[in-house]
């Protein structure tokens, strides 16, 4: 997590860049008192980074929203799976 | 008309020049499997060798400059108390085959390395298994911490399978041009692996590390080194293995999963046929109609040999004999293809003709999909050792269990990947100054799960042993590996820490346990009125009364409210005292026909698991006894038939069991400190070596430090 723009001490936004995985690079930009809350309770709750908390907090929730893929699909993509008949 | 004639000139000039654009700008091969369409290439090839070389000018300009810049950006923070760091991960290599085999001295070079630092049994996960131990040998975390709990998740708005590794999208935004859909992103692809490998961590500390074949790395991590991925890897079909068999036989019975039967048709006479070969599906048109290549086969009957076209590639066969690798070149537009790898064998030439096709591997030269990191690694070991398999599971286990091919094929599968595995370590081993470097070999657990009923007195699947042969492949393939490791041997020094690991072990695998079955039989699992419970994916269940179900390979769903779609269990109390009692009823559950215990004991996986993803895994882990693992049937989501029944498939050996079971084997170059080390141990071993304190999510202990390097 890279801190740009204000600082928390302004009470203001901070910038969070999330590195992603292959299609570039975004900034969503967070409380910075949120930020820290996050920071702190990564590390209790077992995540590696800060990242990885927000970024589960937000597949959580965007799981109740999305809708389930296609049941022929999903059977597509498990055929062949050796321990499976 | 001095105008008209300097028009006309110039018209010509734009004319030649734009022949020569398209000529210098034409596409070659495509390597979008989905990607910008052909308007877009040709446009970009002309710009991109104006663009070239200005940056070519530049860079040799700025060269001094990044070489000083390079030196100070990737000196490394950390102090590492070694140079280099190798692990060569020899996937399911049992630990009392193992031991017995170094006791026999069949493994001179295991008893070699054992002796200059230590053999321990390594303690595997809960359960026992590929994605998951790989996982955790990753991270260095309990699958609570990494989200992988088996190969399969569930979803719980539907409650099928899916694949619990990656998750791979598909398109849908497009630019119509008539029938042409162009797509105007790449599908999304994700790895579900959560939590930070070991090597991500050494990359921000600039430390280079190179990743080969490490199951569950697909997509590819990015960092600070270079990877190529391996198990969940999709075929060009985007299944995880489909072999094709073009045949004149008709069809009797559709395959169970692995494969295809295609109609061979005659071609004018009794010695030619012709059929389709079906590839990936085409997102430039709408329906997604399938690419497809022409095949023909010309046979010679009392020669039993064939002559095999595909596409204008011409292919001699014997019957019986697997080829090399054979390239196909899917069209997707006119200028733009995709490639995939096949091998191919003629399986019978006489009153009926048969061909076997492997399942097609995206090809590592241009690959379809991400494969490596960076994009271009795969494509470097492709133009040093040729083409390579790049399949997840890359040995054809189904077409064995299908009797589509036999033993002595998959033998040579099995060897030829390992052959290919083991030219990349060379490769890399060589490369490597400094940094770390993994290796895993998969053909071992392929052998032990498909010839363990050579090794059994009275496995059900004996009966379908084809050649006695192959009676001593398992002791063959752990010889191999010593070899492989005396070869390793020989390249290292004594800064260099090296383990030899494997995952998991294997054990026999005789019944399989129907647990849907089970539970309908204890009243867990209730049908619709109308079922009969042999319909997959648990079409048959009536989850408005069903409080318990198996999905996946390793345990058992509570029907929770709120939870699954039609959850009828309230969470807390209620979903407790369910897990409660369906433990008590596991713990040593008998299977009377045979008077053996096929279920050691059922773990309460909010026990078992720490960290914020343990909610994703199943209520409860079934630890199976030797001999036992869940059964075909149950795995593909049917309820019908009997709890117990003998399995009689070639993939006859499993560690789908009570993790207790089959421990997995570690040999170290150096004694290391714990007598019981567990894999989870191996990610904080290695930050350790290079000098990185291993951060606080981690589960593991080092295993070496300072001192007992000494």
């Amino acid at each position: 997590m890279r801190r740009k723009g204000k600082g928390e001490g302004e009470g203001k936004g901070e910038d969070i860049e999330r590195e992603l995985t292959m299609f570039g690079s975004t900034k969503v930009k967070l409380d910075a008192s949120l930020v820290e809350r996050i920071r702190k309770f990564a590390e209790i709750a077992g995540y590696s980074s800060p990242e990885e908390f927000i970024t589960h907090a937000l597949e959580k929730e965007l799981a109740l929203l999305e809708d389930a893929e296609d049941e022929e699909e999903i059977k597509k993509r498990l055929q062949g799976l050796g321990y499976m008949s | 008309m001095t105008t008209t004639r300097h028009a006309q000139r110039w018209n010509g000039v734009w004319v030649a020049a734009a022949i020569i654009l398209l000529l210098v700008g034409a596409p070659t091969t495509a390597d979008a499997y989905i990607g910008p369409g052909a308007g877009f290439a040709v446009l970009g090839s002309f710009a991109v060798i104006f663009v070239t070389m200005i940056l070519a000018g530049v860079s040799i300009l700025a060269w001094p400059f990044r070489t000083v810049w390079r030196m100070i950006r990737h000196r490394s923070k950390s102090r590492p108390l070694i140079k280099r760091t190798i692990f060569i991960g020899f996937d399911g290599q049992d630990a009392r085959i193992t031991e017995r085999m170094m006791a026999e001295g069949k493994l001179p070079n295991y008893s070699k390395l054992a002796e200059r630092g230590c053999y321990r049994q390594l303690r595997t996960t809960f359960p026992s298994i590929t994605p998951v131990a790989w996982s955790s040998f990753s991270t260095g975390t309990n699958p609570g911490r990494h989200n992988i709990f088996d190969f399969l998740d569930r979803d719980p708005r539907t409650y099928l399978p899916r694949l619990s590794s990656a998750h791979i999208g598909s398109v849908e935004k497009f630019l119509k041009l008539g029938k042409l859909r162009i797509p105007l992103k790449k599908p999304d692809i994700r790895l579900l692996r959560k939590s930070k490998p070991w090597w991500t961590i050494l990359g921000e500390q600039n430390i280079w590390s190179t990743i080969i074949r490490v199951p569950i790395t697909f997509p590819p991590d990015q960092f600070y080194g270079a990877q190529l991925g391996a198990m969940c890897i999709p075929d060009l079909l985007g299944t995880q293995g489909t072999f094709l068999l073009f045949t004149t036989r008709p069809e009797s019975q559709a395959f169970q999963e692995g494969g295809m039967r295609i109609p061979l048709n005659r071609n004018g006479s009794a010695t030619s046929f012709e059929a389709s070969i079906k590839g990936p599906e085409n997102a430039f048109f709408e329906g997604n109609p399938p690419m497809e290549l022409p095949l023909t086969v010309d046979v010679d009957r009392s020669a039993s040999t064939a002559r095999v076209d595909i596409n204008g590639t011409e292919i001699e066969l014997k019957t019986g004999e697997l080829s090399d690798w054979v390239k196909l070149d899917f069209k997707v537009i006119p200028g733009m293809k995709v490639s995939g790898l096949t091998r191919v064998m003629l399986t019978e030439a006489d009153d009926h003709v048969s061909l076997y096709m492997s399942p097609i591997n995206i090809e590592p030269g241009k690959p379809a999909m991400p494969i490596s990191h960076p994009s271009y690694y795969s494509s470097y070991f492709e133009k040093k050792i040729g083409p390579y398999a790049t399949l997840g599971l890359a040995e054809d286990t189904w077409a064995l269990n299908e009797k589509v091919t036999d033993d002595g094929t998959f033998w040579i599968q099995t060897q030829d990947v390992d052959d290919e595995r083991e030219q990349m370590l060379d490769i890399a081993l060589e490369k490597l100054r400094s940094g770390a470097l993994v290796t895993v070999f998969d053909a071992t657990d392929r052998v032990n799960h498909m010839y363990w009923r050579y090794i059994e007195d009275g496995h059900p699947a004996a009966a379908g042993i084809d050649d006695p042969a192959h009676a001593d492949a398992i002791e063959k393939q752990y010889i191999r590996n010593d070899g492989i490791i005396g070869r390793v041997l020989t390249k290292i020094n004594d800064d260099d820490v090296l383990f030899v690991l494997s995952d998991h072990g294997c054990t026999s695998f005789r019944r399989g346990v129907n647990l849907n079955a089970w539970l309908q039989e204890e009243g867990y699992l209730t049908l619709k009125d109308d079922a009969d419970g042999t319909e997959p994916w648990l079409q048959s269940v009536d989850w408005s009364k069903t409080r318990a179900y198996a999905v996946g390979l390793v345990g058992i769903f509570l029907n929770i409210r709120g939870r699954e779609a039609h959850g009828i269990v309230d969470p807390g109390g209620e979903a407790d005292a369910l897990k409660t009692e369906i433990m008590a009823k596991l713990a040593g559950l008998k299977d009377a026909e045979k008077g053996d215990i096929a279920i050691n004991e059922a773990f309460d996986t909010d026990v078992l698991y720490r960290g914020p993803y343990k909610g994703n895994a199943p209520d409860l882990l079934i630890g199976y006894n030797h001999g036992y693992r869940i059964s075909w049937d149950c795995a593909g989501g049917v309820v019908a038939g009997a709890v117990f029944e003998d399995n009689v498939k070639a993939w006859s050996g499993d560690h789908i069991v009570d993790p207790r079971l089959v421990p997995g084997i570690m040999l170290c170059n150096h004694d290391v400190t714990s007598d019981d080390p567990h894999i989870v141990d191996l990610a904080p071993t290695v930050l350790t070596l290079f000098g990185v304190r291993p951060p606080a999510h981690m589960d593991g202990s080092p295993l070496l430090n300072e001192s007992s390097l000494k």
